[in-house]
């Protein structure tokens, strides 16, 4: 099934846990799936899957319910990718990142997204995109450098 | 310099730990297409009945309009209509011109090989033949050429006496008659006193 491991990918590290990331995914894949003569051909289908994901997203975190939920704050032992200081340092630091800061750092960096395909995923103007992400590396790099100046909360919208 | 200073490189150390993450993904596919698998049977399954459910209406409609005498002017009409198409326009149709074909075909409607073989205009032979409905009811189509012109032959089994019917549609001259529990129908381009004789003569073969 592709794109599943990138969508899970993301979705791990923006829901609070493992089994809300796979209901996001499966909720996502089946929606696509009913909605696929919406789906215009010729258009990046990778980042209609992902739009869909993250509209998703917003509506669980609009629940009453799921705004209880924390999202997440810790870095889980199975998200340590290398047992080496360097990977866990880096793996540490992005967790303690908001969750706007992580969405825009997973979509450009890691997913390669562009600019313009990341505003329409997330539904904000190109320009917000862009110093959202020039933030997210400072406070990365901040987590990185142990400045508490970029110390931030976890919680913010998508 | 801090080695996380380049954003570059910052870019480069996340993405290398992020993607080195193991994913275990297998799972929640099967989940997925356990989940989308019902829904498709569902669409198959509701496609299926709608097809069926066109077919029985289809076959309960021709069934119901065998049941009630044929209005000879609704007949010339369609017959008009279908010579116009198939034969002015020739629009693609399958057609069948060998005799024994034309034969099973005519069974089907419940006509006799003999009625289209006593059917005989000077100038004219039979060139191809298929089946067709005409206000409901299948007809067995028979074109008869004489190299450069062509005219329809509509026959079909009707047990009500319908008497003798003629009328010009989209400048086709049409003529019906009912002999021998047979409905005759004539479609040419020629005149409307050509279709009175072809029709009689039609008549006298069934």
């Amino acid at each position: 099934m592709p794109h599943t491991r990138s969508l899970f990918r993301v979705a791990r590290r923006i829901a609070s846990d493992r089994a809300t990331a796979e209901d996001l995914v499966q909720q996502t894949l089946l929606l696509a799936w009913r909605s696929f003569h919406q789906f215009r051909a010729g258009t990046n289908a990778r980042a209609w899957l992902f739009r869909i994901l993250f509209n998703e997203f917003r509506a669980l975190a609009r629940k009453p319910a799921a705004a209880m939920l924390p999202l997440m704050t810790e870095l889980e032992p199975e998200l340590y990718a290398q047992d080496t200081h360097g990977a866990i340092e880096m793996a540490q630091a992005f967790a303690r990142l908001t969750l706007e800061h992580r969405t825009v750092l997973l979509l450009g960096v890691v997913e390669g997204f562009t600019c313009q395909e990341m505003a329409e995923i997330l539904a904000i103007p190109i320009g917000t995109v862009m110093s959202r992400l020039s933030r997210a590396r400072q406070a990365l790099r901040g987590e990185l450098m142990g400045a508490p100046k970029f110390k931030c909360s976890t919680e913010g919208a998508v | 310099m801090n080695r996380y200073q380049d954003d570059t490189e910052l870019d480069r150390q996340l993405r290398q730990e992020i993607l080195a993450e193991p994913v275990h993904v297998s799972a929640l596919e099967h989940r997925i297409r356990k989940a989308i698998a019902p829904r498709f049977r569902g669409r198959l399954l509701v496609a299926a009945s709608a097809a069926f459910l066109l077919l029985l209406c289809t076959f309960a409609y021709i069934g119901l309009r065998t049941r009630f005498p044929l209005q000879p002017s609704q007949v010339c009409s369609d017959a008009a209509r279908d010579h116009l198409r198939e034969i002015v326009r020739r629009e693609s149709r399958r057609w069948t011109s060998d005799t024994a074909g034309i034969d099973a075909l005519g069974q089907q409607v419940g006509v006799s090989p003999a009625a289209h073989s006593r059917f005989v205009v000077p100038g004219y032979r039979l060139d191809r033949g298929k089946l067709c409905v005409l206000s409901g009811r299948l007809f067995l189509h028979l074109v008869y050429s004489n190299g450069t012109r062509e005219f329809s032959l509509f026959l079909a089994h009707d047990s009500a006496p319908g008497g003798y019917f003629d009328a010009d549609f989209s400048g086709q001259y049409t003529a019906s008659i009912e002999s021998n529990q047979t409905r005759a129908v004539i479609v040419t381009s020629e005149s409307r006193a050509a279709a009175r004789t072809l029709v009689h003569v039609a008549a006298n073969a069934l």
